[in-house]
């Protein structure tokens, strides 16, 4: 296995992103959730819910 | 910090329970899917809930019950993911050989989260051969899954391209290769 830290991970994606001209979070298509299995769509389902019933958004943007 | 603070504090959530199952005597859970994505582009990518592989699907999901998760019911029937009602986080627990066996274990990347507890992520080669396998899925394609393909590679440290090569060849059953990604992510 190799070893790494949140840390090392994020410092060396931040380079390769200034390498590669990137900026910001939005340059990676999101999933466009077509293919989830119903499981998965529960269990997102419940997440939303949970946030919505405490007035909040989601902790996560995902198409479900 | 590049990741979103949600997922820190989630990862900070779930490492006790991986450490917990290695302690117990089990081999070691790896994280897979957008998750393990989310990881390799810095909360470029967002993921919803956590994909976990493990041999010991019971012994984990115990561990996870026992963290204040719940099991998912929707209209009476048990479903398979966990979720925790206070965090809003949820946990899908896959059982099983990661990849079905395919995965080289030398390439997972052991992250350590804090204190010394860590999570293993799946190698950044079979998530972009499961995005091209994704890719190829439908007749009609998905351009999403080779988009994330593409930014996984860039992204990437220290690839082993003759790994990465097998890989897509295996997820796409030899419809794809290295060489495609490579022209591809030009």
């Amino acid at each position: 296995m190799i070893v790494t830290t949140l840390e090392k991970q994020a410092a060396h994606i931040a380079k390769r992103k200034a390498e590669l001209g990137y900026d910001g979070l939005d340059y990676v298509a999101a999933n466009p959730g077509t293919r989830r299995t119903r499981n998965k769509v529960a269990l997102l389902r419940r997440l939303a819910d949970l946030a919505r019933r405490r007035g909040k958004a989601p902790r996560f943007k995902a198409n479900f | 910090m590049a990741y979103r603070k949600e997922f820190v504090e989630a990862l900070r959530l779930l490492a006790p329970a991986f450490e917990r199952l290695v302690a117990e005597g089990q081999p070691r859970p790896v994280l897979v899917g957008g998750a393990a994505v989310e990881f390799y582009t810095g909360s470029a990518v967002v993921s919803g809930d956590f994909d976990v592989v493990t041999e010991a699907q019971d012994a984990f999901e115990a561990i996870l019950l026992d963290l204040g998760f719940v099991r998912e019911k929707r209209h009476g029937r048990l479903l398979r993911g966990l979720y925790h009602p206070d965090l809003e986080m949820g946990v899908e627990v896959v059982s099983g050989r990661l990849f079905d066996g395919a995965c080289d274990e030398t390439r997972i990347r052991l992250v350590d989260i804090r204190d010394g507890q860590r999570i293993a992520m799946a190698p950044v080669e079979d998530l972009i051969a499961d995005r091209m396998g994704q890719y190829c899925a439908t007749k009609a394609r998905v351009p999403e899954m080779l988009d994330q393909a593409i930014k996984l590679y860039q992204l990437a440290e220290d690839v082993d391209e003759a790994y990465l090569d097998r890989r897509i060849q295996e997820e796409t059953q030899g419809e794809y290769d290295i060489e495609y990604l490579k022209a591809a992510s030009r």
